[in-house]
């Protein structure tokens, strides 16, 4: 949230750096202005910090990139990121589909939310985790599991998102779409769904940590590679620099996963009035 | 129907309007939030000649919207039938369009405007489709703004482009659901003559559903005027007024003013139970006289 925060664009509390930023440039140069800015005062904190602390448990920002790049350069941390770059995506694509269709599904029809809507309650509060042993059990070590984990996590502020916003469409549109004879198919694609995109987006967007959370959680139980068992790894084996290693890289990917999906939204957005 | 606005020669070709609309014996019920059904429409029967135009008139909450969608088939009646010429309407039939009153909720802001209005087209090709709403837009003086999305435009605009979606089909009933009441005044009476119009042009049948008596006398050819809920027809008025019509002229008439009184007579002296007749099926005894009624306590018309 906090991209969108800052993104206040030429108004209010952007502060001096984000005024001049964008006197300068313009909104969007100003907001990754100021997005740089903070990324470097967290680094200069934890520099400091752990200067303060001094304790080979707690390295220092600079040390812990370095070690990030020999990781990536000479180790396998580009192999490990990359497999769990793709369990993240296909966990967030499938939940995203799963959650979508069946969100318009119990949105748009009464009847499907007179079947399903208790179902649905009772499953999205059960927290997945906990029967990621039985995952395991069944479906092993692995991607399958990992990604499993992942939709089962995911898919519900989707789903909910969604159907909460199709649920309450305003009866007038309904009306418009009878009223101009579409055909259902033409309905969903011009109508129904861009009718609701800016929520969809927002439980998409949800999603996206949520995703990122579970594939960690999988990762550290069920599954013998990526991020997730790389961390948990270093931590067993009391290496601390790896570790830090890779719980950066982790709050790498999810920031780039935002900023990535904020970029989307803005594209899929595009001449709606704000 | 003799002089009509402009109707010479300018008749859209190829459509013929020649069937009537028949509304007959319409009853219709809607269940409120706490599940009792309340009578809406009590046995509404009316009927609309080819090229004629209609207005419906009577006080806010009597069941206006609901006869309307009851006609254009978004409602199926508990009671009656609604027929054109032959032809029981049931799902909104291709030959039937509507103008909904909140412009701003019927034309998606996620279209432009050319696609707001080709939205209603299909069975066409995406060219036909677009060529055709441009001519629409054209048609309502907003060729210019095919590419702007509605809700760069004022509302007057934008309910003109909602008229163009309405109108760029075959459409021999066009029905309008308060279509001018977001507007201000003076867009208003634009808009009012912009529908005549487009009515003189193309030669539908129109219903124009308006709480408004001035602009329900001043637009159409005959007034029908409904008692407050549930809904039944109390009168109508004949509209002798010369067409074209004028802001200035027809409503300096002295005629205009006498038909307005008419009106507003058949309007105002319902609403109370007794003045109706027997008393009406469905809420009991307790007079539902909804707030905006109160002004009859000093008028007493028949």
């Amino acid at each position: 949230m906090t991209t969108v925060g800052l993104a206040g664009g030429t108004g209010a509390p952007g502060g001096r750096v984000g005024r001049v930023a964008s006197r300068l440039t313009g909104p969007a140069a100003s907001r990754s202005a100021l997005g740089l800015t903070g990324l470097l005062a967290a680094f200069a904190v934890w520099q400091w910090t752990s200067l303060l602390v001094h304790n080979p448990i707690y390295p220092s920002a600079t040390s812990a990139l370095s070690d990030i790049g020999t990781m990536f350069t000479g180790g396998n941390l580009a192999s490990v990121v990359g497999v769990s770059l793709v369990r993240l995506g296909l966990g967030f694509g499938l939940s995203g589909l799963l959650g979508v269709g069946l969100g318009l599904l119990l949105g748009y029809s009464r009847t499907a939310r007179d079947y399903l809507s208790s179902v649905v309650d009772f499953l999205r509060s059960i927290p997945f985790p906990l029967v990621l042993p039985l995952l395991v059990l069944l479906a092993g070590l692995g991607t399958s599991t990992v990604v499993m984990l992942v939709v089962l996590t995911a898919l519900w502020p989707v789903l909910v998102t969604t159907a909460d916003a199709a649920a309450s469409v305003d009866p007038l549109v309904h009306d418009v779409v009878r009223a101009c004879k579409l055909s259902r198919a033409r309905a969903f694609r011009r109508v129904l769904v861009p009718a609701i995109l800016p929520e969809i987006l927002a439980g998409l967007r949800v999603a996206v940590g949520v995703s990122l959370a579970a594939l960690v959680i999988a990762e550290m139980i069920g599954s013998s590679n990526g991020i997730g068992y790389f961390i948990v790894n270093a931590e067993s084996s009391y290496d601390s620099r790896a570790t830090f290693a890779g719980v950066v890289v982790l709050g790498g990917i999810g920031w780039l996963a935002d900023t990535a999906f904020l970029a989307v939204e803005r594209r899929a957005l595009r001449g709606r009035p704000s | 129907m003799a002089s009509r606005w402009g109707r010479e020669g300018i008749a859209a070709p190829g459509v013929r309007h020649e069937r009537r609309l028949v509304v007959r014996g319409v009853r219709k019920g809607l269940r409120t939030a706490s599940g009792e059904v309340r009578e809406i429409l009590a046995d509404v029967s009316f009927e609309v000649a080819p090229g004629e135009l209609v207005a419906v008139v009577g006080p806010s909450g009597a069941g206006k919207t609901t006869l309307l969608r009851t006609i254009s088939g978004l409602l199926a009646p508990d009671e009656g039938e609604v027929r054109y010429g032959g032809e029981a309407v049931d799902d909104v039939p291709a030959w039937l369009s509507i103008v909904f009153q909140d412009y701003s909720k019927s034309l998606f802001p996620w279209m432009r405007n050319l696609d707001n209005v080709a939205l209603a087209l299909s069975g066409m090709g995406r060219h036909e489709r677009e060529q055709r709403a441009a001519g629409a837009l054209e048609r309502v003086g907003l060729g210019a703004f095919a590419r702007s999305y509605p809700w760069e435009l004022s509302g007057g605009m934008q309910q003109r482009v909602a008229l163009a979606r309405a109108l760029c089909g075959e459409v021999s009933v066009l029905v309008m659901d308060e279509p001018f009441a977001s507007v201000d005044a003076l867009t208003r009476t634009q808009l009012e003559d912009e529908v005549l119009r487009l009515w003189g042009e193309m030669g539908f049948s129109a219903i124009l559903v308006t709480h408004d008596v001035g602009e329900a006398v001043y637009m159409a050819d005959r007034v029908i005027a409904l008692s407050s809920r549930p809904a039944r027809i109390v009168g109508e008025v004949a509209i002798d007024l010369p067409r074209p019509r004028d802001h200035l002229a027809t409503r300096q008439d002295p005629r205009f003013g006498q038909l307005y009184g008419e009106v507003l007579a058949l309007v105002e002296g319902v609403g109370r139970p007794a003045a109706g007749g027997a008393p009406l099926p469905g809420p009991p005894a307790a007079p539902a006289v909804p707030p905006a009624r109160h002004r009859q306590e000093e008028g007493d018309l028949p």
